[in-house]
Parts: C-alpha cells; structure tokens; sequence
C-alpha cells in the first residue's frame, strides 16, 4: 500500500514538474541557453562528447579548465593544446570557449615562449584552433570571425610583440607556399583553376599524378603543402615527379588544383570572397597580415547580430585599410641557405580611396551612435592628414593639395588653417622652435635613409618625393629659426647637399641597410665595390738583444 | 605468515575470478594503442612525447585506482553478505590476518597490473622518442637533443634556499628603531612596507652594470656521468610584464677553483630560459659561485624572482630508473587506497564502502588544493565571504570552524601532491630513491599502517553473525 502512495506522490510530481518546462524553456530561449541546430558532418568523438556524456559533461569541462590553468600556471604548456581541443569539443558551439583558448595560445603562452619561432608556432595553433575547429561548428559566428581578425591585425600586423618581424615574415613565406612565389596581388587565375576534385576531373585524370605522388610518399590531398613547399626544392621527390615529361602538359593545371585546394582546405578561405574583397579595396598582396584582417573582420560584420559591438569590427577594418596604404606595397625576399629574409614595405596611395571610403563607411554605419561616429571621424581626419604627408612623400603634390583642402573643409580647425606646406613641415617637425640643430639633422637624415631604401627597392616615386621633402625640412626649419631671432652658427645645420652626400654615404657603407638591399641601390647608382683591403703584414719586431754584460 | 599468504593466493584467485583484473588490462591494451592517435602535443617532438607520457601514466593510475578499489571493497563485503566470511572466521586464523592477507593480494595483483602497464607505456614513450631523420638536419638534432636533455633524463634540481623576508625585514626594522631612524610621524605600517621594498629590491634587482652572485655548495657534481649541467632562470626586465631583450654576462666559477666560464646571453624578458654549462666549474666538494652581470642596453633594472629565479639542473640517472621509480611511488598510492577500501569494507555495505573510499582517495588527491585554500587566508576570505560583504559574529564562528576542519582533512589526509610522479616524468626531473623512501614511509608504513590497524580494531569487534531487523 505504502509503494502504491509513493508512486503515486511520484508520478504526481513529475507531472507538476512538467508543467513548469514551458516557461523554464522561455527562460532558456530568453537567455540564449536554448541549444543550437543540430551539428552537421561532425566527428564521432564529438558526437559522443555531446550526447553521450549527458550532465556530465559540465563537471568534466570544469575539471578541463582547472587543470589547464592549473598546467599554464606551472608554465607546462604541452598538455594545454589537447586540453583546450576537448574543452571546445565538450562545448563546440560555445563561441567565447574557442575565443577564449585562441586567444591563450595566441596572446598569454606565446609570450612565455623564449624565442620567436616558438612564440609563432603558439600563434598559429590559436589560429588553428579558430580556424580548423571553431569556424567549423560555429560558421555563422561574429565573434571567431573578429578574433581571427584581431589576431592577423594586432599579433602580427602590429608591433605589440618584440618578434613581430619575424610573425609577418613567416606569414608571407606560408602565403608563399600557398599561391606561389612573388606578390598575391593577382587571384584571378585561381579563379579559373579547378577548385574541387570534379572540376580537375574534367580538365584532366589526376589519378596518374596522385598515383607517382603517393609512391614517394605524398598525400598531396590531405597534405597539399608539402608537395606545394617542395617544389622549389629541385631535389624533391615532389618536383622531380611533376617534372616528369608525361605530366608536363597537366603540371601547371595540377599545381594551381593543389593551391586552390590548400586555400580552401588549410587556409579554410573562401576564394569567391577574397576576390569579392581585392575588387572591392584594390589589389592587395595577401602575404601581408592586412587583407586577413579585412577578409575576417568583413564576415564578422556579415555575420555580426543586433547584440555584436560592431563599432570594434569597423575599427579593424578602417585600421587594416589605413595600413594597406601607409605599409601596402611589399618587397619581400625570403632569404636563402640561412640569409636572413628582407621584409620591406612602402605606401601604397593606390588604396588610399579605398581606405577613404572604408572610413566614410564606418561613420555613415554609426549615425546612430554620436559618441562612436565622432571617434570614427577623428580618426578620419588624422587618415587625411597622414594622406596629405603621403602623397607628399611620393611626389603626388597635386593630389596632397586637393586632399588637404578636403580636410581643411570637412574638418576644419586651427591645425588645418596653415598653408598647404607648413602643414607638411608641422607634420614632420611639430614644434621648429623645441627642435635643436642636431634634431633637425637627424630628423632630415632619416628622411634621406628612406629616400635611399626606397631608390633601392626600386620605388623611384617615393625616393623623389622624399629628397623632396628632406630638402624642404631644411629649408622651412632654417626660415623658422631666421624668424624666431634665433638664427646663430650655433643652430647652422648643413646645406642639403652635404646631408645627402653623408646619408648616401652611410646608405651605401655596409650594415645601414639589408645587404640584398645596399647591393641593389649599388648598381642602381653606378657604385661599385671597393674590393677589401688586405691588412698588411705587421712585421715582427726584432728581439732584443740582451745587453752584454 | 603462511596464512597470510594463503589469503593473499586466495585473493588474486578471487581478484581473476572476478574478471576485474582482466576487464582493466584488456581495456588498458585497447586504449592505450589508440592514445597516439587521439592525443594532441604542442606540434613538437618532445611535447608528443610528454603527453604520451602524462596520458599513459594517468590511464594506467585510473584503471588501476577503479581495480584496487573494486577488489578492496568487494571482496570482504561480498564474503560478509554471502556468507562466506562465516567459514573463514571458523578457521584457525586471526582477523587480521584475512586483512593482510587480502591486501597483500591486492597490491600482488596491482603490482604485476601495474608492470605490465609500465613497460607498455615505456615501449610506446620509446617507439615515438626513437623518430627516425637525419641528424645532420639542425632542426631534427635540436628536437633529439630536447627531448633526451629534457624529457627522457632524469635532472636532479639544485636551487638555493628562499630567503626569510619577514624575518630580514622585522630584524632591519628592529635596528632602525633602535637607531631612532624611523622618520616620525610615519607608522609601524608604512615603515614596515618601505622596508620589505627595499629588502626585496636588494635581493631581487641587479642594477644595470651591477652583479648578482649566488654561491652553491653541495651539488652533485661527482654523481653524473655528463660532462655538463643546464642553468635554469627567469629574469624580469623592470616590471614583470616588460617586454624585451635582456643583456647579461654570467660567469661560472668554483670558488678557489680554475679559470671561471663566462657566457653572454641576450635572452627575452619574463621567460623561463634554460643553457648548458660545462661540469667542469663545480669544485670537486660541489662547490660553484654564479654571477650575473647586468649588460642591459638601455640601462634598466633586472631582476630575479626569489623562488623561481635560479635553478641548476644535474643528470642524476637514467630515465629508465626514473620511470621505474616512479611505478612503485604510484603502487605505494595503490597500497594506501587498498587500506582505505579494506577499511571501509571492514563496517559497511559495498556500495556505501566504496563511495566512502573513492571519496577519501579524490579527496587525497586534492589535498595539496586544500592545503593552498587553507594556507593561504586571502583565498579562503574570498571563497568564505558572502555576496552580502562581512556577515555577524556567526559567519566568523563559521569561517574558523571550516577552516579548523580543512585543515585537520590535510593533517589526516595523505599528501599526494608531494607524490605527483607523472609531472616529474613528463618534465624529466629526478623522482630518487628518497621520494620513494618517502612515499613508502608516508603512504604505506605510516597511513596504511594506521588505516590496518583501524581496520583491525573494526573488525576485529565486528559481530558477523549478527542477528538484523
């Protein structure tokens, strides 16, 4: 009798119970606890995690993440890319999980890493992280999307670490082997490439290649990189097969297949928008970390919903286009049998409307938020002032004027009441009174060096238009002293041919600039080697005689 | 003695017709293949090779845990619900015998559970240690040279002792206050704190151009066969979260010895760093003086932490030792969670039991965390207040007694964070005859030795006949 009450009791809550779910699923919906569509194509291990698991897999989650912090505490940080991967496999479509450990790996254990191959091999594994597990159970997710472009912008892109050269080094090498040597300006023979295994199936049978590719030990499916990094080894197994004569006709058609395929299956990028976006800015050469920043922060704000900060998402982008003209233009040599690499970037006015209208953009995007669109257009304004200096810079004197009057009419203020050309000098020396002779010097003798580095690099626009300048620092900062009472022998500073004799002098003397570099302005200016001199025998002294006693 | 091991026979008997054991070794020999393929490393070589390390072991530790407490519980309670114990306790054999005698068992059974584990574990570590390439490519030596330097070795830790700041700081007090240099108007407090900034700073801080010297005594140097020990430190660049380049000339000498060892360094700020010094620096009597010279090039201020600062790493014996070191630590665990299931077998149902042991083991294996929360006031405060902010006298009353009963947990409780072996092996650091000195003393002679005799006691008063409602 007394089971029968229990059950009934039982049954009788559970049915109450019952009653409440409606509301506790509206609870749920209202704070985005409702779970998410079904997970498609998802591996079987995370297929178990997820449901088989239950209740449980909260508690072991926790225990995951205590011994992670537990492990980077201690600095044991080999352990934490298998626990971050079942973290974010416990709990795929929890956004802020994959934020969370990218970002860790990215940022927090890069940084306890001593040298800066290390650190970059940390970088890339939060980036695969994003890339590989977080962007693939949570496509249409804002928040990935940004911290991917947060990452290329500001770990790589920017100068916040002590090894960034080498990060953006190595992302031009990587993006080398993916599109193939020399700038990724141009992405429209990847568009006419086959891109999936149909389309090089009807242009030709890959069998026979992949078939002589796998006897040496390629998988160039499942590993089209090594096959893509080999073939500048004429040495390899790689090249030596696709060098073959029955493969000639196809060789060129199979490679661009592999850099398709690589871009889609390793990059994890999508051609159509890559291209979508290089029509869109202009011709970026994608083995700078900027177009990345623009590719993800552009699906953030595709993606972005009614809750995303989306003010952070069009900073990255007026920030990356700002770049991409100031840094655009990349001259970059890899290095060879142990050379360092040369990683040289110049201006790039070609994206400055680009850029312009990224900004305009942004502000016309938060009308709505005065705060935010005034911060947009102080930054617009400081973008035109650094235009003005730039085409300066890079003898478009024409078009610097026409920007500076836009700037004195939609942003007008004292600092935009000067003359056209004080404005410039102001730029480059802010207060002539403060500045000694020697500052001034140094500060003209930097702009010479550029001058140089740019005649060798082969940018002839921008050397000009920086003798220019350097030429006009002198003169205008002379004037300032004459006029301010000042002028003496003491504040004399060398006429502009003496400056430019001495930094031509130290440009072409060694360790000024990269060797590849001094070799190039070299023969550019006629100059040839002095051979060493040999360092003359110094002759031995004759030994002392012992005085006779 | 002879019907202690007649239990013992009986209970590995008892331990195969169980099937337990078997159960735990065939899923050892189904998992463990499959752990190179679903584990992740840091994409290095000897990072692979430290999670085989660590997951190998931690499976071997989990399957043996669940077995040790199956067979501890189960078999006396089983005995006792089925009857069974009643023939045995007929027998001309003393209850603390048939406990004995199971436990015995027991760790008979874990210990050739846990060879067998251990020597697979060994041969796999081994298999993806032993990767083939070319030794003449710089990266593949560097790899090889990390891992057999830094994984597979066993590196004995020599640091100085952490000085006593509180103390330096109350004694630099006293004379100052003696002096009459206590400027007035500033309190105990603040004259206290400007003190402590100062002590620190010279025990610390290395001045640009200035040196630092640690003297050390006593090192192994005689006991390695190696020709060199590695230097570890860590060193800050103005505050710790600095970044930069850090220039520094060491200089090695054994005091009274021959010509010093100097090394430049250029090493980034804020990381651990590790290089190789040459055996031959240490004096004969294990003597060495170290000194770091500042070269810092925009004149800065470096500094090194007091506990982590300085750290000398000898080889001090084969992995292999070490490996084999450290299963017996684990077994000498295994025996204390026998004792603990014993015991709580001795007075209750199975399934009360073995929730009673598994709760004394987990809790165990977090007695180091409880001992931090305990120790350390600012962290307990902080989990002990309300979200109200400071309750009444009832909450302090409350806050004392949690944290007296914490602490007596800790005093009872085995330290098992002293005998964290899988951590030593992964890293490469010396487990030595000591620590395993230690854990046969602690774990099996001192607390397994309490629990038996508890168990004993328990049991021995246990009414097996007795008659229930």
């Amino acid at each position: 009798m007394r089971q029968w009450l229990y059950i009934v009791v039982a049954v009788a809550l559970i049915a109450s119970a019952s009653l409440l779910i409606p509301g506790v699923n509206e609870m749920r919906a209202e704070h985005g606890l409702t779970s998410n569509p079904v997970l498609e194509n998802v591996p079987p291990e995370l297929a178990l995690a997820t449901t088989a698991l239950g209740g449980f897999r909260g508690i072991i989650v926790d225990m995951l993440w205590l011994r992670a912090m537990k492990l980077q505490q201690q600095e044991k940080f080999f352990e934490l890319v298998q626990l971050f991967d079942w973290i974010g496999k416990l709990e795929p479509r929890s956004a802020p999980v994959w934020v969370f450990s990218a970002w860790n790996m990215a940022y927090n254990i890069s940084v306890e890493m001593p040298t800066a191959s290390e650190r970059w091999r940390w970088i890339r594994l939060g980036m695969d992280q994003l890339r590989n597990h977080g962007l693939r159970y949570n496509k249409r997710s804002s928040d990935l999307y940004r911290e991917m472009a947060w990452i290329y912008q500001n770990k790589i892109g920017n100068t916040v670490d002590d090894f960034h050269w080498y990060y953006k080094t190595q992302l031009a090498k990587e993006m080398e082997d993916v599109f193939g040597r020399g700038p990724i300006t141009d992405l429209k023979p990847f568009l006419k490439a086959p891109r999936t295994l149909e389309e090089l199936r009807a242009r030709l049978d890959p069998k026979p290649i992949l078939a002589a590719l796998g006897a040496v030990g390629y998988k160039p499916l499942k590993d089209p990189l090594s096959v893509l990094t080999a073939l500048d080894d004429e040495k390899s197994d790689a090249r030596e097969v696709l060098d073959r004569p029955e493969f000639a006709e196809d060789r060129e058609t199979f490679i661009m297949f592999l850099r398709n395929w690589a871009i889609k299956n390793v990059l994890r990028m999508d051609l159509d928008y890559m291209v979508q976006l290089q029509n869109e800015i202009g011709p970026m050469d994608w083995r700078l970390p900027e177009p990345y920043t623009l590719y993800y922060s552009g699906l953030a704000l595709k993606y972005a919903g009614k809750k995303d900060f989306t003010p952070n998402y069009y900073r990255l982008r007026y920030e990356a286009v700002r770049r991409l003209y100031k840094g655009g233009s990349l001259f970059f040599d890899r290095g060879k049998g142990g050379e360092k690499a040369v990683y040289l970037t110049s201006s790039n006015w070609r994206f400055f409307d680009a850029a312009d209208a990224v900004y305009r953009n942004a502000i016309a995007a938060e009308a709505d938020r005065p705060n935010v669109q005034r911060s947009f257009k102080n930054a617009h304004a400081t973008f035109m002032e650094e235009g003005v200096v730039l085409f300066y810079a890079c003898s478009q004197v024409k078009r610097a004027r026409e920007l500076y009057r836009k700037l004195q009419k939609e942003y007008p203020n004292e600092r935009h009441s000067v003359s056209f050309d004080r404005f410039v000098i102001n730029k480059l020396i802010p207060d002539p009174a403060a500045t000694t002779a020697a500052e001034a010097t140094v500060l003209i003798n930097g702009v010479l060096m550029e001058a140089y580095r740019w005649l060798a690099a082969g940018n002839d626009e921008r050397a000009k238009g920086l003798f220019n300048l350097a030429a006009k620092m002198r003169r205008y900062y002379m004037f300032d002293k004459e006029n301010q009472g000042t002028y003496t022998r003491r504040v004399q500073i060398p006429e502009f041919a003496t400056l430019n004799a001495q930094a031509r002098k130290k440009a072409l003397g060694k360790g000024a600039l990269p060797e590849v570099l001094r070799r190039r302005l070299m023969e550019r200016l006629g100059v040839k080697e002095k051979p060493e001199e040999k360092p003359k025998k110094a002759k031995t002294p004759e030994k002392p005689q012992k005085p006779k006693k | 003695m002879s019907k202690i091991w007649a239990i013992a026979r009986h209970m590995i008997a008892q331990g195969i017709r169980m099937r337990v054991a078997v159960v735990v070794m065939v899923l050892f020999v189904l998992l463990m293949p499959t752990l190179p393929f679903v584990l992740k490393g840091d994409g290095t070589l000897h990072g692979f090779v430290q999670v085989i390390i660590t997951y190998s072991l931690t499976l071997a530790t989990v399957l043996l845990s669940v077995l040790t407490l199956a067979l501890s519980t189960g078999s006396l309670c089983t005995e006792i619900r089925d009857k069974q114990a009643f023939i045995l306790d007929s027998k001309p054999i003393q209850r603390w015998q048939v406990l004995a005698g199971k436990w015995l068992g027991i760790m008979m059974i874990d210990a050739s559970l846990l060879a067998f584990m251990g020597l697979s574990s060994y041969g796999f570590i081994r298999f993806f240690a032993s990767r083939q390439g070319d030794l003449s490519d710089k990266k593949f030596k560097e790899e090889q040279d990390t891992l057999h330097n830094k994984v597979l070795c066993a590196r004995r830790s020599c640091k100085l002792p952490v000085p006593d700041v509180d103390g330096m700081v109350r004694k630099r007090f006293k004379e100052l206050k003696e002096k009459g240099k206590i400027p007035e108007g500033l309190s105990n407090e603040d004259a206290l704190r400007q003190i402590r900034g100062a002590v620190l700073r010279q025990l610390k801080s290395v001045p640009f151009s200035g040196a630092k010297r640690w003297h050390f005594r006593d090192l192994p140097a005689k006991q390695t066969e190696w020709d060199r020990f590695t230097l570890r430190f860590k060193h800050y660049l103005g505050s710790e979260w600095a970044q930069g380049q850090v220039d520094g000339l060491w200089r090695f000498r054994a005091p009274g010895g021959a010509r010093p060892v100097d090394v430049a360094t250029r090493f980034s700020a804020g990381n651990f760093h590790e290089f190789d010094v040459p055996l031959s620096v240490v004096s004969p009597d294990g003597e060495l003086t170290i000194e770091f010279r500042n070269l810092e090039r925009r004149h800065q201020t470096v500094s090194f932490p007091l506990e982590d600062g300085l750290e000398l790493l000898f080889h001090a014996g084969s992995f292999e030792v070490n490996f084999a070191q450290g299963l017996m630590v684990m077994l000498c665990k295994l025996g204390f969670l026998a004792a603990v299931g014993i015991l709580c077998s001795t007075f209750l149902t199975l399934p009360v039991a073995v929730t009673l042991a598994l709760c004394i083991y987990l809790l165990s294996g977090m007695s180091g965390f409880i001992a931090d929360m305990v120790n350390s006031p600012g962290l307990f405060d902080s989990i002990m207040r309300s979200p109200q902010g400071e309750g009444g006298y009832v909450r302090e009353i409350v806050r004392h007694v949690v944290r007296w009963y914490l602490y007596a947990v800790t005093v009872v409780l085995p330290p098992f964070e002293q005998f964290q072996v899988v951590g030593k092996l992964n890293a490469g650091r010396e487990i030595g005859w000591k620590t395993l000195a230690n854990g046969l003393f602690v774990l099996v002679l001192v607390r397994s030795g309490i629990i038996a005799a508890l168990a004993c006691f328990l049991y021995s008063r246990r009414e097996l006949a007795g008659v229930k409602s």
